[in-house]
């Protein structure tokens, strides 16, 4: 039988689910980095309400890394990486800083970044997503993944980062994140 | 599987004070430029070199504010050099 064209694109594409794609990173870096937004979920999010721009930059050590910039839609990463700063933390749920910081692997750490401010224009983009994030950070019985994760605007993103690439842990260690990530998944999907 | 090499944290607790204080300021209508710049030169600090960690600070920016800032350092200006911070004396010492 002849498999059906999908309507969601398998991975991000410019003038789909962004706009501009710059930095000095090379092609097949760009799209390994890329990668981690190739889920359904994400990809109709993204054809939806696309970023209107994603920078790979090589940013200064003393300057503002990763970001995600609400006004322009636009997120930034910075290519940068130092291992035993950006990335080589054990992970260990509740106790470590941060889920970028997670791996020894410097691309993985670039990819979690992304995912990390990805989740920033999620909630800025989706009312639905907000209501949902807003009530499982007030919900008495979540417990952060991270510790950046009790900063506030950082639960949601730290706990996508968590169910993407430690999702038992998540499951076990924080069932309302875990609850809430599964909930906007759906949500972005319908 | 590689061993994880010393990591150096982010000072946690002096994290937490900024983001408090950052948050109360904001909720009060009285986040300035200079006063997110500030709390951005002590975040830079409290980090460790973590920079993925600035945006629990960055998030109260108005806007230009980051403009402002990546417009800086294009120029070679850092906020971290040009603000000085001390760690508040009233947080515990810290584990990093």
């Amino acid at each position: 039988m002849a498999k059906k064209p999908s309507q969601t694109p398998a991975e991000a594409k410019a003038g789909v689910h962004y706009r501009v794609l710059a930095g000095e990173l090379s092609k097949t870096k760009k799209q390994a980095l890329l990668s981690v937004l190739d889920r359904p979920e994400i990809l109709s999010a993204l054809r939806q309400k696309p970023l209107q721009a994603i920078y790979m930059e090589r940013l200064q050590t003393r300057g503002i890394s990763g970001f995600y910039d609400a006004k322009e839609q636009s997120i930034t990463v910075n290519t940068v990486r130092r291992l035993g700063s950006t990335h080589g933390e054990p992970f260990r749920p509740g106790r470590i800083g941060n889920m970028s910081a997670a791996t020894n692997d410097r691309m993985e750490s670039m990819r979690r970044t992304l995912i990390q401010e990805l989740a920033h224009h999620l909630e800025h983009s989706y009312a639905g997503v907000r209501k949902l994030v807003t009530a499982a950070e007030k919900d008495a019985a979540r417990k952060p993944i991270t510790r950046y994760a009790t900063q506030p605007g950082e639960y949601f993103p730290e706990t996508l980062i968590a169910y993407l690439v430690e999702r038992d842990a998540l499951a076990q260690y924080d069932p309302v994140g875990f609850k809430m990530v599964e909930e906007v998944l759906e949500l972005l999907h319908s | 599987m590689k061993p994880y090499i010393a990591f150096k944290s982010a000072d946690w607790e002096w994290v937490d004070d900024i983001g408090r204080r950052a948050q109360e300021l904001d909720a009060a209508g009285k986040m300035t430029r200079e006063a997110w710049r500030a709390f951005m030169a002590e975040a830079f600090a409290a980090v460790n070199g973590n920079q993925d960690l600035l945006g629990f600070v960055g998030r109260y920016a108005r806007n230009g504010w980051l403009g402002e800032v990546r417009a800086e350092e294009k120029r070679g200006i850092f906020i971290p050099d040009t603000i000085p911070v001390a760690r508040p004396a009233h947080l515990p010492k810290s584990a990093a």
